[in-house]
């Protein structure tokens, strides 16, 4: 085959051509699923270096963390001056690197990592060296010495600490010990293998201890003179979490040296450098100005100090380490500077100095001080500082040296007092009658802190306590309402119902409308669910129907069902609920809760209703177990349900017998009565109860609202004093220091969400309602769920003020979900309220934003649920799907960034588009490859063809000549 | 003729290819499409959901739900399946992802709506808490034994074993022996 020559180029670039795609037909036989782009973003790096530091010491330690895309860690790499620099220790988080400078003036640090199928991250890093002889000082850093876990707080106040060149932090450390008067007693050298064992009295004098060398001499020696008392919630972790742990151990074994195995075998001295527990010891760290090193005493491993990861850390043993940290700790690098400053200042006699002082220690010296706490602590410390208020103000004050020496002191009770503070805040004047008010007022810091132990604080200050931790606990502020949008949110739950009804029975005033408001509207959405509040659980409507008649609503007339009838709760929650299913569906529970929501208001039943109110008391009596108590399940009595089943029966112990028969009124009585002495004989001799096997302040507040309702005084009725603890001395062990109180202090396996010793919700909740029931029995109010001296609402006149009309005003456009509470509260505020110029407006304003809000949470149900129904299994997703899925998409772009986060499982979405993405390009690669391929076989076909018939052509050819020669030769031969 | 042979060679592997099915992926691409696919390298655990112990309380069963839909006859919902584990998945993760893909109804109650602070499954394949006497509901087994922690605060570990099962006697019918003292998943 021959072609023209002019064509020779077009066969060159049909050649390469045809390598190419075989090449690349090739490499994707082989890689199926070979990289074709790479979009991703690869790795995360970060380090401890900082771009255009100037260092004066000529090595520097630093840790980088470089992760791929699965947050696994990788391998880094790290260049000084183009030269491989090998890391000094690594584990499973972080890895450490030390430069050593010689080149004077600019020096470049590069720091990579790759992963991910190459993808690389690097980080360009120029460090300023400046050679200083070694020796010379060439800066200061604030350093530490911490002994927060003993409870005997700093054993060297935050100092700036000059530091010098070429020195290691283990040097540093010796020099500051020595100057402060200790010694300590080390492994290896302070240049290489440094391990601190135990820092020791200054008058230490032998030259070994337990094997490890005296660092020296100190200057001016001084005794550690330490008296370890071990803070409460760390002595907890401790049982549980170390093999060995003796809070006495100390004094009896080392006096005078302080360090590894001493009190607990996961002690030992451990350092953070900026927040950071290096990996490497003390002589493998370089300081530079302007650290904060805070060396401190372990007792866990490090998990009492946020130390966990740091696994090259000082202590021996840790592969016994607890696998997270015992509590949150603090960033308080900010606080030790600051405290350092103020030591370093000479303004300490000034008044506001030395208060914000004593408050930065106090902070300090809290192991799991929260962030916040830490932070207000210090930039109240360097204002402070900033403007120190002259001492001339104040004179007699600051002639006090003691308060500035050991404010540690002075500040701890302080503390205790605080829930006293603001309890006049919440509770309106005119629900506290006198005598509580007059308990509760000013003296109760007093009283709480200098009184004997056996006199309890205020019951309302108790209360008033768990309001103000629950309001922490929202992230309310303290002077705000308890019931603000984030806890109305939970409206309707068992998890925000309570702590209404507590507000309320102590009379604290709070934002009830708007928990009314939005608690009706999710009745009524609940209502047009097909098992309405709940299929089986009838506690459902009881808690509602007590939270709303807390709130002051009308549990008969709660919002409109969908045909625009008034949703009756009682008619459906008790009564007439077993027209759809038992109240005793779920237990007992049913019909305890059941009777006790019926007498919210003494509810007349109606004739033809389900059940009369004999038929649910004696379904109670029916219950009664032979030791004279109650339980869920077996025979063996439980205080909780005993207790409520008491509260339940307690109406027609004595006020309303006349309503049942006389017959199940000796019942009742006697089945009271019994059920007393079972309550009395299971009491504890500490006044607290145990439920299934853990002693906690729950069941003994159902207790005490018990004792209440039947018009018991707890306090003084012999039955429930044990051993001289009262109920109310049960319940106090509980308290908190935040004011919140804890479950129990063992290990709960039945209530997981409650950590032993820990302030908890649902113990708050249950003390709050103990405590406005103790509450209002001294005041001679009705009992607790008696609600009939309640007024319904709407009898003030509601004003829709200036700041809801700004609130309506500021609503956001495009609107979202995130908004749902506060228009619900707005509308049904604004509904109430009386006439004014422009009312219209914002009626139509808030209906039409609580239209569009149930529109976009429609949207996202219906989003949720196109996603369920259509996108699983995975494996049956093809192109077909392409469509719904582009559809559930721009469904989802269109809602807002808050609404989207209502999307579960988004990421199968985003997986099910990529597949089908895959399935369209493999579809187009098919086509491109099927049509090369047919192009490729018309190509061959076509030039063997050509072959085929130019062969022909040349065969003809040559028959013809050879025809041709024949007839010559056969003329020829005829001649 | 090389030409000739350089075509049949080029037809052949392009015949080859759209055999073998062109999936041309990113890394990432492929990583996210086959997160949860099984292979011997990938940590895995077992799920399974059964509610055989309705059998022996069938009287106690809602009549709506007296049905093979809702109680299959061998009292097994979903056979022991192999889930590939995320790192930090805890039970609640595996079984919503189990229910998801093996479309079976599942509701539950959000970790911030109960008191305990953890996701409470209240019911699965319309068998809910109380459907079959006032100690029913779901309680799980991790490797045999009943956890004191709620489902979505376990986190799990390569090659354990769940066991949702379906109880109608607080935890004493399907082996929970320290159920005595405790309330499965929570109260």
């Amino acid at each position: 085959m021959t072609l023209p020559s002019g064509d020779k180029g077009t066969v060159n670039i049909k050649k390469t051509a045809v390598y190419i795609l075989s090449l690349f037909l090739v490499f994707s036989l082989l890689f199926p699923h070979a990289v074709v782009t790479a979009s991703a973003s690869g790795p995360t790096l970060t380090t401890t270096l900082k771009d255009g530091a100037v260092v004066k010491n000529d090595r520097l330690t630093f840790d980088v963390c470089a992760r791929n895309q699965a947050g696994q860690k990788i391998a880094s790499t790290v260049t000084h001056n183009g030269e491989r620099v090998a890391p000094v220790w690594e584990d499973s988080d972080k890895t450490s690197y030390t430069l050593a400078f010689t080149k004077e003036g600019e020096n470049t640090v590069v720091v990579s990592a790759s992963s991910d199928g190459g993808r690389k991250k690097q980080l360009t890093y120029h460090i300023t060296y400046v050679p200083t002889e070694k020796g010379q000082v060439i800066g200061s850093a604030v350093i530490s010495v911490e002994v927060f876990t003993l409870g005997c707080g700093y054993l060297i106040e935050p100092e700036f600490f000059p530091i010098r060149a070429g020195e290691t932090a283990a040097e540093t450390l010796v020099r500051l010990l020595h100057e402060n008067g200790f010694v300590c007693y080390y492994g290896g050298a302070v240049e290489d293998g440094f391990y601190l064992a135990y820092i020791a009295d200054g008058t230490a004098s032998a030259e070994t201890y337990n094997g490890y060398k005296k660092s020296g001499t100190a200057k001016d020696p001084k005794k550690l003179g330490l008296t370890p008392s071990i803070p409460d919630h760390l002595h907890q972790n401790l049982c549980a979490g170390t093999d060995f742990y003796d809070p006495g151990d100390y004094e009896k074994n080392w006096e005078g040296h302080l360090g590894e195995f001493v009190i607990s075998s996961g002690s030992g001295w451990m350092y953070c450098v900026n927040n950071v527990f290096p990996n490497v010891g003390f002589s493998d760290m370089y300081l530079s100005d302007g650290d904060v090193v805070r060396v401190q005493f372990t007792l866990g491993y490090g998990a009492d100090i946020g130390g966990m990861s740091a696994l090259g850390g000082q202590i021996p043993g840790v592969e016994n380490q607890p696998g997270t940290e015992y509590y949150q700790t603090a960033d308080k690098d900010e606080l030790t500077f600051a405290i350092a400053n103020a030591r370093a200042s000479g303004l300490l006699a000034c008044e506001n100095v030395r208060r914000a002082y004593s408050d930065a220690l106090s902070v300090a010296l809290q192991l799991d001080a929260p962030q916040s706490a830490a932070d207000v602590a210090a930039s109240a410390l360097k204002s402070a500082l900033e403007n120190p208020v002259a001492e001339t103000e104040n004179p007699a004050e600051t002639n006090k040296p003691a308060e500035t020496e050991k404010p540690v002191e002075t500040e701890k009770p302080a503390d205790t007092g605080k829930p006293a503070e603001t309890e006049t805040h919440a509770v309106t004047d005119t629900d506290a009658p006198t005598d509580t008010a007059g308990e509760s007022g000013a003296p109760a810091d007093n009283i709480e802190t200098d009184a004997p132990p056996k006199s309890p604080p205020p019951l309302l200050s108790i209360a008033q306590g768990i309001i103000d931790w629950k309001k922490a606990d929202v992230g309310s502020p303290k002077n705000g309402d308890l019931l603000c949008d984030a806890f109305l949110e939970l409206a309707g739950t068992t998890a925000g119902d309570w702590y209404p009804i507590g507000l309320s029975r102590i009379g604290a005033s709070d934002n009830y409308d708007g928990y009314l408001a939005v608690l009706r509207d999710k009745v009524e959405e609940r209502y047009r669910q097909p098992g309405r509040l709940s299929v089986a659980k009838a506690t459902e409507w009881h808690r509602i129907i007590l939270s709303v008649l807390a709130a002051g609503g009308d549990p008969t007339h709660f919002g409109t069902d969908e045909n625009g009838q008034p949703i009756n709760l009682i008619a459906d929650g008790t009564y007439d609920r077993g027209k759809t299913t038992p109240l005793g569906r779920q237990g007992i529970n049913g019909w305890i809760w059941g009777l006790i929501a019926l007498d919210g208001k003494r509810y007349e039943i109606p004739n033809g209703a389900y059940y009369t109110r004999e038929d649910i008391i004696s379904e109670i009596l029916l219950k009664q177990l032979p030791d004279g108590g109650w339980a869920l399940s077996g025979k063996v009595s439980d205080p909780d349900l005993t207790a409520m089943a008491v509260q339940a029966l307690a109406p027609y112990y004595e006020s309303e017998k006349d309503v049942i028969s006389e017959k199940t009124e000796a019942d009742v009585r006697q089945a009271v009565d019994t059920a007393l002495l079972c309550l009395s004989s299971m009491q504890l001799p500490t006044g607290d109860y145990a439920s299934w096997g853990t002693q906690n302040v729950e069941s003994t507040d159902q207790v005490i609202i018990a004792l209440c309702c039947l018009g018991i005084d707890p306090q003084s009725d012999a039955r429930f004093i044990k051993n001289g603890n009262t109920l109310l001395d049960g319940v106090l062990r509980y308290r908190q220091p935040d004011g919140g109180f804890a479950h129990s202090y063992d290990h709960d396996p039945d209530n997981p969400a409650s950590v032993p010793g820990e302030s908890n919700s649902m113990a708050g909740e249950q003390t709050l309602l103990a405590m406005a029931a103790l509450i209002r029995q001294q005041n001679g109010d009705t009992t607790i769920y008696d609600f009939r001296s309640e007024e319904g609402g709407g009898d003030s006149r509601v004003v829709f003020s200036d700041e809801d009309r700004r609130a309506v005003d500021d609503l956001p456009s495009p609107l979202s979900t995130e908004q749902y509470v506060t228009v619900t509260a707005l509308l049904d505020k604004l509904l109430q309220s009386e006439d004014f110029f422009g009312k219209e407006e914002y009626l139509q304003k808030l209906t039409e934003a609580k239209v569009r809000i149930s529109e976009i949470q429609a949207e996202i149900d219906a989003l949720n649920d196109e996603i369920r129904e259509k996108l699983y299994p995975f494996e049956s997703i093809s192109l077909r799907d392409k469509k719904t899925v582009d559809e559930i998409i721009s469904r989802y772009e269109a809602l807002s960034a808050y609404d989207r986060t209502k999307i579960s499982h988004w990421d199968d979405v985003v997986k099910a588009k990529t597949q089908i993405d895959t399935l369209q390009r493999g579809i187009i690669i098919g086509a491109v490859l099927a049509a090369a391929a047919v192009a490729a076989s018309v190509f061959l076909i076509i030039s063997i063809r050509k072959k085929r018939r130019r062969h022909a052509d040349e065969m003809e050819e040559l028959a013809d000549r050879f025809a041709d020669e024949d007839e010559e030769e056969d003329t020829g031969g005829k001649e | 003729m090389k030409k000739d042979i350089l075509a049949v060679f080029g037809i052949v592997l392009i015949l080859a290819v759209l055999i073998n099915g062109t999936h041309v992926q990113s890394v990432d691409e492929y990583y996210l499409t086959h997160i949860d696919d099984v292979t011997p390298e990938c940590k895995t655990v077992t799920l399974s959901i059964r509610c055989d112990t309705i059998f022996r309380n069938y009287d106690d069963l809602d009549p709506a739900l007296r049905s093979k839909e809702f109680v299959p006859e061998d009292g097994v919902i979903l056979p022991p399946t192999e889930y590939v584990l995320r790192d930090g998945d805890t039970v609640f993760d595996i079984l919503d992802r189990a229910v998801r893909h093996g479309r079976i109804q599942m509701e539950f109650q959000g970790a911030e709506e109960n008191p305990f602070g953890s996701v409470y499954i209240q019911g699965i394949n319309y068998l809910y808490e109380f459907s079959c006497g006032p100690l029913s509901g779901w309680m799980y087994r991790v490797d045999g034994e009943f956890p004191s922690c709620g489902c979505s605060r376990f986190e799990l570990c390569d090659g354990q074993n769940i066991e949702w099962v379906y109880t109608c006697d607080l935890g004493q019918d399907v082996g929970a022996e320290w159920i005595k003292e405790s309330g499965g998943q929570g109260k």
